[in-house]
Order: structure tokens, then sequence, then C-alpha cells
């Protein structure tokens, strides 16, 4: 059963928080104020207990308390009860590759980018950010660009709408960097201008070159701060630190094991390589990306430990992407590969739930599978999947509340909350609209542009209207 | 129910009669092309000897006459020749078991650069613009290209013809800047040579539409204002590109006049002789146009020289609605999985937007204007449904509204009697995404649905278990 | 006798609205060449008394009657009652107010353009940004230094004849912070006096260091982008850490260690670090900000935010992190170039009504801070931009202070500068109204205890206007065939409103009369980001058609002739 009047208290908080942020001014984390039960829904829990028909979810705190069916799971009085009848519910999105909410994206004058990171530049006012909860989204790995054999840090980062960039970044999620294989870093189409250098790399061979390079150098920089570390705890006092070099010191962390490589790939034989320089220094890529070609080395991932984030189905628009096909998730996800589906883009990122619906229909995933390609399996490559990527007690409440089926390209989303907080509901979406526009007319007229005729819209020209 | 399941069926054809498969080869060499070229004559000459197909027992959705349950289709020679609970299957035909399927029109993209282009990123694998502005004469038939890759891999899921234009391409159907760009095909997605693909030779003259575009963003930034123009000089390079179409029209019209009178001394202008026949509608004229003043500013040229016009893009004509309904102008909705425009346009500005035309009553048609895109089709028409746009009319939207649109509704894009036989067999909605087509038929035979991705898949689904080496302990 | 004494004497000493011209060349040292020869225009003695003040000392003590003793540069005495040294020559202003001189928080007023190729890394050069580009050195690493200009001091780009400094210190503003403006580290910022030659106009040298966050070189040169400008910044902090550790080693014991590689980019923000000098970074939105006083704690750097556009929102966070702030007067306005139909967002509405109120709502929170003038091109300008702050809340003391004592405060001369105090230098501006009216005239400029008297402003002509001149005109402008129009409205007593758009962008008239038939236009353009000149038109008009001349700010003249096709449309 719906109570309304708690049911516009919420609305109206998420009506405030998204017009605080289109304001430019930081929103305040509100945490969850009381205990939310959806019921009556079709649970698509992304965890063991698979699909619930008539099922319950209580959440509180920005934490789930309880998944069952309708009967088991009682609600506490003061909880808000929202009727799922018809309805589904899903963990939100976890989309494991996306470009959106930065102000830069690439550092691309240089092979090796690792200095910089995508956490100095989130930008919490890009509207991606609502448009994607708006489509379930939830979660987001931000990632560097890939004009570079080793890229920038990224940052993966919730999509609480409102926050200010600190506020949106993903708390203990540990820290991941770009690579970049292929067509891209080695700048295949960007040719060299007139008058200007030509960049190292601009082969295949060249890419792995740089990255093995570079490995060589982290390894003596590491050597240097070991025998430095070394010299100081015999009591040495005259050792000198040796120059910290913010180049160097992510790459030191790749070998410690304590940064993951997301490595964007397109054709197997990159991919083959990649590990293979990986396994000389001793450790793993974490993620290949795109991988579109991973169909073909599957078997070589699983046995690296590598997993893959692809794409649905988008193919033939560069060379390297044209053998690539929509099975690719199916293969290598019964290759036992763990397969995740991403957007690459704040307009694809609105739909995930659509995309990870191709790999049932392209290579035969189940429901339980393709769902998991956007929620727990990227939570497991982003290392997150103790809090997020499917609905278990004790994890965040980032749940959407879909009003129809949403491995389905009829899916609409209701309702997307963050740890518990309604970022995205379509009645308070409605709400927010028409808020928007009166806080418009107001500032105009505060600015005295009220009567400006170049603001006044053409009433005949209106939807339907005749003009 | 299976759908979705992991059932996959990899062989739909593998149900049936083996003699299918054999058929498919023998027929497409035997078909008579479809349609002749510029005379737009109701296609009649089809394929003569291509067999006698049924399906049997299925749910027929005839798109312009409701749902059949339990209903059978019947095809021979190249053409459906009887839709209906109660009907006759010939002796000779070759049956299909409908049970639990459905079957649908074909599907058409209404604009696609499929054959047009294979390597979005290569720039040699691309024929689907031309040098210059000024191009009516060019026709696409001319570079399409049968064996694209991308042609089977769009017809396995359930599109079977489309117009492929010029001035297109691009992933997220841009391409084609203000000018005439050439003249688009209507082909179907099957035939050895472009000459049996072919629907209509010559199914509209594309013509891209000025931009009214500043190039840089209304609120006030902390730069300096630069890199765009001021909306004075936007306008007035506007104009002169509206002028500057206008003055090969004029041209065209002089031309058509000249050769008119049996003048012997008029020298003959390709450029104007074609572009001369979109005169008094004389054919379709596409006009790619997103903004409300730029739509506006192309009917009142239409109007002006009595051209046919459909609008393709439309991304704005929500504005518009109204007067588009009122003059009868169809329009060709770009992809509706794009973003919004402006930060605060709502989220889903692109899924109402079909659904309110319509309602206003604006004749639309989804297209992808695209080509490795072009299978996703039926999921543009479908991300409306849930926003207002009824589900019979999304479905018409890809059969047979396009088919209105481009004037070959006589022919196509519902299942009657008479019509072509372009259809698809389904084990669901083909608009929902985990729906698997399992047979396609164009011009009344089947089409093979084996495409690059398929083989792929087999090929490398079937790769033997790496043998692990591991040390063990 | 002094160097400056003797300075003066030779060139002829300090005429109002004359500049002290350099006897041979840029900031030559005193020069023992110089021939004696007899003063050509006369020095009195420097000791001055003004009396019968209105004195708003900028300490919150308003004097009513009172008055300033000057003696040798230096603020001698302040008081309602003062036994006037004999030396002293009596001015009496009696109606008139004296305030501390104005102190423009950044600007660049006074300083040689900085020409590209002196200084490595990005930036520079006017003209097509994307050719400057192509032509600086390609870097590929922190190591390479880009476009780190530390080493450069604003005190030797010095031009004591520039000619910005006659008009902002006529507009009463005595002081300013300059700073150079190329690259990701521009340089050292010096607080200037706005007269005497190129050594006498420095107050303190270095005063401050200036990062932009700008210069990113794209796909060509490192850094390409913002997160490479801040990751360069912190491994540049970090060297300069490491090289000052290092060499201290190896000074003390250079024997069998590798020799510390020289840098010239280290030594600056060492020295910026150890003195803790102010670091102004760029930081207009709320993320900006945030991101600056995060890189400032990051670095060590002090940073002061410039900006500021998006502060209200922000001040309590901002004065919790300690951080100062100069807030930039030139408002964001709005786009008047913008498609009429295009919907501007309520995120930009936001910003153009509240920027400000900035100020107000720094001063509420208690955060240091003062006004720059952005790109407000003249005083007329900067203080008009002042007074709407003012209209949004701010009080007319904290404007002062903002304009005063704030910007001494933040770079470290407010024992020198900032107030009509006894012991301070003597810049002063006197005014024959409250500083923020409107209608108040400056009448009036001390720097450096030197009187620069200014003339009372020539009233407009009178004479009622013999042409209509609203209407659209079409100006060509004839040294490189450009074109620009112009929309001109007239008012009943012949004041000139209205826009001129060029080819470079809109100029946006700022005053302008037509008198009989001849007319003046005052239009402020902007050239380049951040840089804006006012052209003032002069000419004559004969029913549609006017020609004259348009002078850029004194950097050139051009003429031009007009058409109105249109006729005069009212």
């Amino acid at each position: 059963m719906r109570h309304p009047t708690k049911w516009s208290i919420r609305r109206v908080g998420a009506g405030c928080l998204a017009l605080g942020l289109a304001f430019g001014v930081p929103g305040g984390a509100a945490a969850q104020e009381q205990p939310i039960l959806i019921r009556g829904a079709t649970i698509l829990t992304a965890a063991e207990a698979g699909r619930i028909e008539d099922g319950a979810i209580l959440f509180e705190n920005g934490r789930i308390i309880a998944v069952g069916s309708t009967s088991e799971v009682e609600a506490p009085s003061d909880a808000v009860v929202i009727d799922g009848t018809g309805k589904f519910v899903t963990p939100g999105i976890i989309d494991a590759h996306s470009h959106i909410a930065a102000d830069a994206i690439n550092e691309g004058a240089v092979s090796v980018s690792s200095m910089v990171s995508i956490h100095d530049v989130i930008d919490p006012t890009d509207i991606a950010l609502y448009r994607e909860a708006a489509g379930g989204t939830t979660t987001s790995h931000i990632m560097h660009g890939s004009a570079n054999p080793i890229g920038g840090n990224n940052a993966v980062i919730k999509h609480r709408w409102g926050e200010d960039a600190e506020g949106l970044l993903f708390e203990g999620a540990p820290p991941t960097i770009k690579f970049a294989l292929g067509e891209n870093p080695k700048r295949a189409g960007s040719p060299t201008l007139p008058g200007q250098e030509a960049r190292y790399p601009a082969s295949r061979m060249g890419v792995m070159d740089v990255i093995r390079q570079a490995f060589i150098e982290a390894t003596e920089y590491k050597a240097e701060w070991d025998t430095y570390r070394a010299r100081v705890a015999g009591g040495d006092r005259n050792a000198i630190p040796p120059r910290r070099n913010l180049t160097m010191d992510p790459l030191v962390e790749i070998l410690e094991g304590t940064r993951y490589v997301h490595a964007h790939s397109y054709r197997a034989d990159e991919i083959l390589q990649l590990m293979r320089v990986a396994e000389e220094f001793g450790f793993r890529i974490h993620t290949f990306q795109h991988v579109l070609e991973g169909y073909r080395v599957a078997d070589e991932m699983a046995e690296h430990g590598a997993h893959a984030s692809t794409f649905s189905d988008w193919w033939a628009y560069k060379m390297e992407a044209y053998e690539a096909i929509p099975h690719n998730a199916a293969i290598m996800t019964r290759r036992g590969v763990n397969v995740s589906i991403n957007s690459d883009s704040g307009e694809e990122g609105r739909h995930l739930n659509q995309e990870a619906a191709k790999t049932m229909k392209w290579g035969g995933l189940s429901e339980a599978e393709a769902l998991a390609t956007v929620t727990i399996n990227a939570a497991i490559q982003l290392m997150i999947d103790d809090r997020v990527g499917s609905l278990e007690a004790g994890k965040d409440a980032d749940i959407v509340l879909w009003e129809n089926y949403p491995l389905s390209s009829y899916a609409r989303v209701r309702t997307t909350y963050i740890d518990g907080e309604v970022v995205f509901d379509i009645d308070a979406d409605m709400a927010m609209r028409a808020e928007i526009e009166a806080e418009k007319a107001e500032l105009r007229e505060l600015l005295g542009e009220s009567d400006d005729p170049d603001d006044e819209r053409d009433p005949g020209r209106r939807p339907g209207g005749g003009r | 129910m299976t759908r979705g399941s992991g059932n996959t069926t990899k062989q739909p054809g593998n149900t049936t009669d083996g003699r299918i498969g054999t058929m498919l080869k023998s027929i497409i060499g035997t078909a008579v092309v479809l349609g002749v070229a510029g005379l737009g004559a109701p296609a009649e000459a089809i394929a003569q000897d291509g067999g006698t197909f049924a399906v049997r027992g299925a749910t027929i959705h005839t798109v312009a006459n409701g749902a059949i349950e339990d209903g059978t289709i019947v095809l021979r020679g190249g053409r459906i020749i009887a839709v209906g609970r109660d009907v006759e299957i010939p002796a000779d035909a070759e049956i299909i078991d409908g049970q639990g399927k459905h079957v649908f029109p074909g599907m058409i993209d209404s604009f696609s650069s499929l054959g047009l282009t294979e390597v979005g990123a290569v720039a040699v694998t691309n024929d689907a613009s031309e040098l210059g502005r000024w191009n009516p004469h060019l026709n696409a038939h001319t570079a399409i290209h049968p064996a694209s890759e991308h042609i089977p891999v769009a017809r396995a899921n359930g599109i079977t013809h489309t117009m492929a234009a010029p001035g297109g391409g691009g992933r997220f159907g841009g391409g084609g800047g203000s000018g005439i760009q050439g003249q688009a095909t209507l082909i179907h997605l099957d035939g050895w040579t472009v000459e049996e693909m072919e629907i209509e030779k010559t199914a509209a003259m594309v013509i891209g539409w000025p931009t009214l575009s500043t190039g840089f963003r209304a609120f006030a930034g902390f730069a300096a204002p630069g890199g765009g123009r001021s909306f004075r000089r936007a306008q007035e390079r506007f104009d002169e590109q509206v002028a500057e179409m206008d003055a090969w029209f004029v041209a065209a019209d002089h031309y058509r006049q000249a050769v008119a009178s049996g003048s012997s001394r008029v020298p003959r202008d390709i450029q104007l002789e074609h572009l001369s026949r979109v005169l008094d509608r004389g054919m379709k004229v596409i006009v790619r146009a997103n903004g409300w003043r730029e739509i506006e500013s192309a009917i009142e040229f239409a109007e002006k020289w009595n051209l046919d016009l459909v609008i393709a893009g439309g991304n704005g004509a929500r504005e518009i609605a109204g007067t588009l309904a009122e003059k009868n102008i169809p329009v060709i909705l770009g992809p509706v999985q794009r973003l919004p425009q402006g930060d605060d346009t709502a989220y889903d500005d692109p899924n109402t937007l079909p659904g309110v035309l319509h309602d206003a009553g604006v004749e639309i048609a989804f297209a992808t204007f695209n080509s490795s895109d072009s299978r996703t089709l039926p999921y543009e028409a479908a991300n409306s449904v849930s926003w207002g746009l009824p589900q019979d009319a999304a479905l018409e939207a890809v059969t047979l509204a396009p088919a209105r649109v481009l004037g070959v509704d006589d022919r196509l894009g519902s299942l009657e009697v008479g019509k072509v036989g372009n259809l698809i067999v389904t084990d669901g909605d083909p608009l929902e995404i985990t729906t698997q087509i399992e047979w396609v038929f164009i011009k009344g035979v089947p089409s093979d649905l084996d495409n690059k991705h398929r083989s792929l898949w087999e090929k490398y689904d079937s790769r033997p278990a790496r043998r692990v080496t591991t040390t063990t302990t | 006798m002094n160097r400056t004494a003797l300075a003066r004497r030779l060139t002829g000493g300090v005429v109002p609205g004359l500049l002290l011209a350099s006897l041979s060349g840029l900031a030559s040292p005193a020069s023992a060449d110089a021939q004696y020869m007899p003063s050509q225009a006369p020095v009195p003695p420097p000791f001055f008394a003004l009396r019968n003040a209105r004195i708003v000392t900028g300490t919150g003590a308003v004097i009513e009657n009172g008055t300033v003793v000057i003696a040798n540069g230096l603020i001698e005495a302040v008081g309602a009652d003062l036994d006037i040294p004999g030396d002293a020559w009596l001015i009496d202003v009696s109606g008139l107010t004296v305030y501390p001189g104005l102190f423009d928080g950044l600007s660049q007023v006074g300083l040689e353009a900085q020409g590209a190729a002196d200084f490595g890394g990005v930036g520079g050069g006017g003209g097509n940004p994307l050719l400057a580009l192509a032509q600086q050195p390609r870097t590929v690493g922190p190591e390479d230094r880009p476009a780190t200009n530390s080493w450069v001091n604003a005190a030797d780009m010095l031009n004591s004849e520039a000619g910005g400094i006659e008009t902002w210190r006529s507009g009463g503003f005595t002081n300013a912070l300059v700073a150079p403006d190329d690259g990701i580290v521009t340089g050292q910022g010096v607080v200037v006096n706005l007269a005497g030659d190129e050594q006498e106009m420095v107050v303190k040298a270095p005063a401050a260091l200036r990062v932009t966050m700008s210069g990113a070189g794209g796909f060509r040169s490192f850094p390409g982008s913002l997160m490479g400008v801040i990751a360069y910044i912190r491994q540049l902090y970090l060297d300069a850490d490491h090289s000052r550790q290092y060499e201290a080693r190896y000074m003390a014991d250079p024997s069998g260690q590798p020799r510390p590689t020289y840098d010239r980019a280290l030594g600056p923000i060492q020295d910026a670090i150890a003195g803790g000098w102010p670091t102004v970074m760029p930081a207009n939105e709320v993320r900006q900000i945030r991101r600056a006083i995060k890189l400032g704690r990051d670095t060590g750097g002090r940073p002061v935010l410039q900006g500021a556009h998006e502060a209200y929102g922000l001040a309590d966070e901002i004065a919790a992190a300690g951080v100062p702030v100069l807030v930039d007067v030139d408002w964001p306005e709005r786009n008047r170039e913008a498609d009429p139909e295009a919907d501007e967002s309520l995120a930009s509405l936001k910003r153009r009504a509240y920027a400000p109120t900035t100020p107000a709502r720094l001063e509420e929170a208690g955060v240091e801070w003062a006004f720059y003038s952005g790109s407000a091109g003249s005083p007329r300008a900067m203080m008009e931009k002042v007074r709407t702050a003012i209209e949004h809340g701010l009080s007319e003391e904290a404007a002062l202070e903002a304009l005063t004592a704030a910007p001494a405060r933040i770079y470290g001369v407010d024992e020198m500068l900032g107030s009509v105090e006894a012991g301070k230098i003597a810049n002063l501006v006197v005014t024959d109204g409250p500083l923020f009216d409107e209608d108040t005239d400056i009448r009036m400029v001390f720097v450096d205890g030197h009187r620069f008297e200014e003339e009372a402003p020539e009233p407009r002509p009178t004479e009622p206007p013999a042409a209509d001149m609203n209407g659209t005109w079409l100006l060509s402008l004839n040294n490189d065939s450009q074109e620009a129009t112009a929309e001109l409205e007239v008012s009943e007593d012949g004041t000139i409103s209205g826009l001129i758009r060029g080819e470079r962008g809109e100029q946006q008239i700022t005053d302008g009369w037509v008198s009989g038939n001849e007319f003046s236009i005052t239009a402020t353009a902007t050239m380049g980001p951040g840089m804006e000149v006012e052209i003032v038109y002069t000419g004559t008009v004969e029913g549609d058609s006017i020609e004259g001349n348009a002078s850029f700010g004194g950097a050139g003249n051009m003429d031009f002739r007009g058409t109105r096709p249109g006729g005069g449309v009212r």
C-alpha cells in the first residue's frame, strides 16, 4: 500500500536535491530518514536468491535490512511502504566504464600518463549523473581516456546527484588505472600534423614496448625507494629520500598489487600480449575493457584471471571493432570469465539494462546471468561487491524500482535509490520540472529580464500546437 | 516460455525440410528484379519461380488488419497470396509450423547507410558522402555493396528492407551538411546484386537543411565569447544557405521549362536534370532537419516549390507538431536513444517525442541513420512505448508507416494479400530485445540468417577448451 | 639628493597628467652617465597639508574636518587638530573627502606585453591561439617544466609609460598587484604604486606567486588537460621540496654525490613555500574553488582564490579553510549574442543572479577578500561593478576595505598601504563626494606623496543633437577592412547607448553623447580572454552617414565611416 503523505515528503526531498545541484550549490548529504519497504514486486536479486516472485525488500539508514518474499519481510511501524505489485526491483546498475562527470578525460600528449587522476577533475554538476540514475545506474567507474598505453587513474563514484565531487566518490573503492592498447594509443585515428613530432608508439609492438619500459623503470624506482627505506630502517640518518615521481607511484602500486589495471583493448592478439607482459612483471590485468575480441582468447583470460567489461552490440565503427560480435559476453561467460556490459557513454549509461538484455538474445545468457553483467559482475570488477551489486541484507540500499520488466526494450525506471535515498523518481521528476521553470522565472525577474521578449515562448508553439 | 532462457535456436531453418536451405541458394539466382527504376510501377514481376511457403498456426500480426490467432499465411511467387485463419495451403507449399510463433511484416529502417559504409573510422570503406554540397544527380544505388557484412547482420534481426541514403553514416546519425546529398535507394536486404535488391532505385532526394546554430552555449560563461558566432551572424548564414538552395531550385525549374520547350540548344545539365524531378511533387524530398525553425523553414521552402516533403531527424519536431500534422508532413525520427539537449531538458525528452507526434496526428517512422546499428531499429521504437507511444503505433512505425512515408505501402509494410512477401517469423514481439527472429522472408523466400556475427560465434563457441598447462604441486 | 629626486629634476619633475619619462630606457639603474641639466619643469618641495578635509581613514574612523600632512612620500600626520608644519603647502580641500588610495587585487596594468617566445611553455602570443600553441616547444613530461615561468618577476616587466597606469590612477587606483599572465605558473606578482619610474613603482617584490591551471596543450604537449596541469603542479612542488633537501645535503657533503641539477623553475617555488607567498589560483565555480583549496593543502602552497563567482554558496567553507579570495568584479553577464531560442540553464541564471552577492556573503562569513578588476577594462567600469555588489548587499565600508586594506593584508603590505594613517605611504584619493556614488568625481590622487590633480571632468557639450543617430549603422574601419555594425539609441538629452558588434565580438557602449553634429561613443571590447579595451569613437554625423576616428585604448587609431541603410528608426 502506498502511503501518499510520506511518499510526497520523499518526493519533495528528491526534487530539492536535484535542484540544489543545478545551482552548483552543494547539497547536504541527507541520510535516509525512514525505513522503506517495497513489497509485492518481482525482485531480481543478482544474488543466490535469484528471482523472488511477490517479493519484498526493506532498507533503512542506507542499508538493505531484508530481502525475501512479501510474507517473510516485516515492516517496522515507521516504514514507508511502497506497493510494488506488477513492478520489478533490481540492484542499482553499475557501469564499469564511463566518462561522465569529469572535466577532463585524456592526458594525451604522453605515452604514459599515470601521473594524472580523474579524482582531480570530477564534475559533480554533470547532468549525466542524474540522467543515468533515471535509467537505474547508481555507480560508475569514471575512466581516463584511451590515448596512452598507460593512462591515468580512474575514479569510482556513486550517482549521488547533489553531492560535491568528494561526496560522489565511492568510499573505499580500491584504486584503478587505465591502460589502452591498439588503435587509440598508437594514435591511428590522429595523424600527426605537419611540423608536429609523432608520438611513440605507432604500432602494437610499440604499445607493448612502452608498457614494458614503464615497468622496467617502475621496478628500478621501487628498488630505489626500497633501498632508502631499508637504510632509514637501519638507522641511517643521512639517507636522502629519492625523488617522488608521480608517474611511477601508481605503477609501483600495480606491482605491489594495490592498484588494479583496467585495459582498453580490442583485438585478441593485444589482449593476449598484455597478459604476458603483466605476467613478466608479476602482476595481473584485472579487467579488460571493451575487449571485443575477448571471445577468441576467453580461455587464456580465464587462466590469467582477467575480467572482461564489454559492449553489448557495437561493432564496425573502427577497424579493430570489425570482428566484434554481440555474443562476446556469452562466450566469455561460458568459458569462466567474469563479464560486465559497460556504456562508455553518457547515453548508453541510461539503459544498461537493455544492453544486458542483449546478452540473453545473443548467446543465450540466462536472466540472472544477464542482470549480473550490469550489477554484481561489474561490482566484482571494481572490487566493491561487498557493498553493492546485489540485493542482500547488509549491502548498500542502491535499488531500482522498475515499472516493468527491466531486461527489456520497454523497461522504465520508477524510482532509483542510492544509500536508501531517492535520486530519481518519476513523480519527483515531474514536480521538479515545474519547480525549475518557476525558479527560472523568479531569477529572470530578479535579473530584470522577465519582460524580455526573447524569453517569451510563442504560445502557439507547444506540443501539438499549430504554428 | 522459452524467451531469453538461453534456449537459443542457432539454426532457425533446421526444424523444417532441408529443401528450403537448398532452395535458398537457387532461388536468388532466378529472382527477377523487383520494380523498375524510375517507373514507379506497382511491382508485379517478382520471383516467379520462388516457390510456395506457408506459415501455419501462428499469430499473424498483419499491422493493417489486426492480429489473427492461429492463422496461416501463404507466400507464392514472391507475394502473399493468402492470410487468415481458414486458409487453404497449396499442396506444393513448404510448410513451417507456426505453433507458438508470431508472424510480422519485415521491418524497414527508413534511413540508413546500409551498403554504403563498412568500417566507420576507415575512410576508404565509406561511400555514403561525396565531396561538394550539390549532388542531386548522385544515387546511393551506384555505391551499394551487396556483400557488405552489415546487411546480413541487420537482416538476421528482422530488418528486411531499408532506404539506403547518401549523406548519412556516422554512428550517431551525424554526417551530411547543408546541401543536396543525392538520391536514396529503397532496397530489400537480400540479393546477389543491387539490382536484385532494389525496390525503388530512386526513393527520394535527400537534402541536408542548413542549421541555425551559433556554435556556442547560451549561458554566461567565464571565458570571453569565442569560437561561436553571434545569433545575428548565424541567422544571416542560415538565410544565405537557404537562398543558395533556392537558387538551385530556380535553376532546376528554368532547366525543366527550357527542356520542355523542345529547344535544341539547351546543354544537358545532369545536376539540374535530376533536381528538376522533385518539382511538383515528382519525387519524395527528404529533408534532414532537427530544430523547429529549420523544419519550419523547410516546410516553407517545400510549399514554395510544391515538394513532396518528408522530414528526417526531427528532434525538435515537438514544437511544431500541429503544423506537421495539419500539412501531412511525415517525420522519420532519429534514434530515441540519444541525449536530450540542454541541461534543463527533461531526461526523457527523446522518449516522449514519438508519442507526442503520434498524438498530434503526425505520421512517424523510425530510422537508425546508421549501418552497423541498423539491427537495433526495433528497440528505438520500443523505447517510446513506455513513454506514451501506443504499442501498435510503434510496430507500425517500423513497418507500414515507413512504407507509406516512402510511398510503397501498396507493396510493403503489412501482411495483406498481394503484397510482397517480406515477413519475419519470431518467438515473440520483435520490438523486444530478447525475441528471437527465426525466419526472415524477403520477396517471398526464406533469407539466409547466417552472418558474420553468427559464424564467428559458432566458430569460437566451439573452440576446443585450451589445454591449460599447470605445474601442479 | 636621492636618485629619484635627481631623476625628477632631470626629467622636469612630475607634471599632473604627464608620466615620468625614463631617462635611458627601461628601468635603468641610477645612471652614471646621466649628465646634469637644469630641470625643465618646476619641482615643488614634497610637503603638503590637506586641510578641511573629510577623511575616511579606512580604519573605521571618519574625521569630518581634518588634516592630512604628507612629507617625503609618507603620511606624516592625520587628525582633526594638527599643527601644520611650516614647509607644507596648504591645500584646502573643503567639501572634498580623502580616502586611502584604491588597490586592484590583481591586474596587468603597467606590465610590458609578455612575448611567448621569451618564456617557456604554453600560452602567450595574441592572435591565433592554435598557431601560438604550435609554435611552443613540445613538452613531454613534468621534467620539461612546461609553461613554468616561476622565475619571471613582474617587477622586471614594468613599463612606467604603459598607457593603463594613468587611466587607473586617475580613477583613484594608486596600487595594484601585477602578475605575469603566461603559463601554468605565470611568475611572481608584485605590489606596485601606479606612478613613478619602474623602480619607484615597486612596493613589494615578490608579493605573490601566480598559478593559472590553464595552458593545457591538448594532445600535443604535456600537460594536455586540467588533470595533467594539476598533477604537474603537484610534481613541481614535490620536486622543489626534494631539490631543497638534496641541495642542502649535497652542500654539506658533496664528496661522492652527484651534483644537483640546476633548475631555474624550482628556486622561486621553494621561496614561495618557505615564505608563505600567497599563491593566486583561478577558482570561479564551486568545484574549482574546492580543487584550489585542496591543491593548496596538498602542495603546501598558500592559495588565494581568484574569481570566486560561485563563492556565494561556499562562504563558510572558504572561511573555515582560511583561504583568502580575490573577487572578480566582472560579474557574469548574459551572452547577448546567443540564440534567443536557446534556453539559458538554471545554473547559468543562478550564477548571473547571485555572483554579485558573493562579496556580501564572504563579508558575512568573515573571509579575507578583496576585489580585482578582472576584465573590467577601466576604473569606471570597475567601480560600476563594485556598485553592483553594493546593490546586492555589500556595505560601502566593506567595499572600501576590499579595495584598500584587504588587498594590502593579503599581500603583506598592510603596514605600508591600505589606510590613511601616519607612517604609511602617502597614497590617497580625494573625491568630491562619497566614493561609491555614481556622480562622484575624483579630484586629486597622491602616490608616494606626489600630487596628481585631476581636472574636473570636461562638461559634455550641451548643444542639442543636430541629427537623430538612432538606428543601426554599418561601420567600416579602414586599416584592415574590418567591419562592424552599431545599434545606437539616443535619449532626449543626447546620451547614446547601445551595442557595437565587431568581427571579433561585441562591444558594450559605456558612454556616449551627440551634440550638434558631433558625437563621441565609448565602448568596451573584449580583445581576448581577460583583456578589455576601451574604444572611443569620435566623429561627426551627417544625415545617414557618419565618419570619424576610433581610438583603441591608446594603442592605436583607425578611421571609420558608416552608413545607416535603414535610416533613422526609432
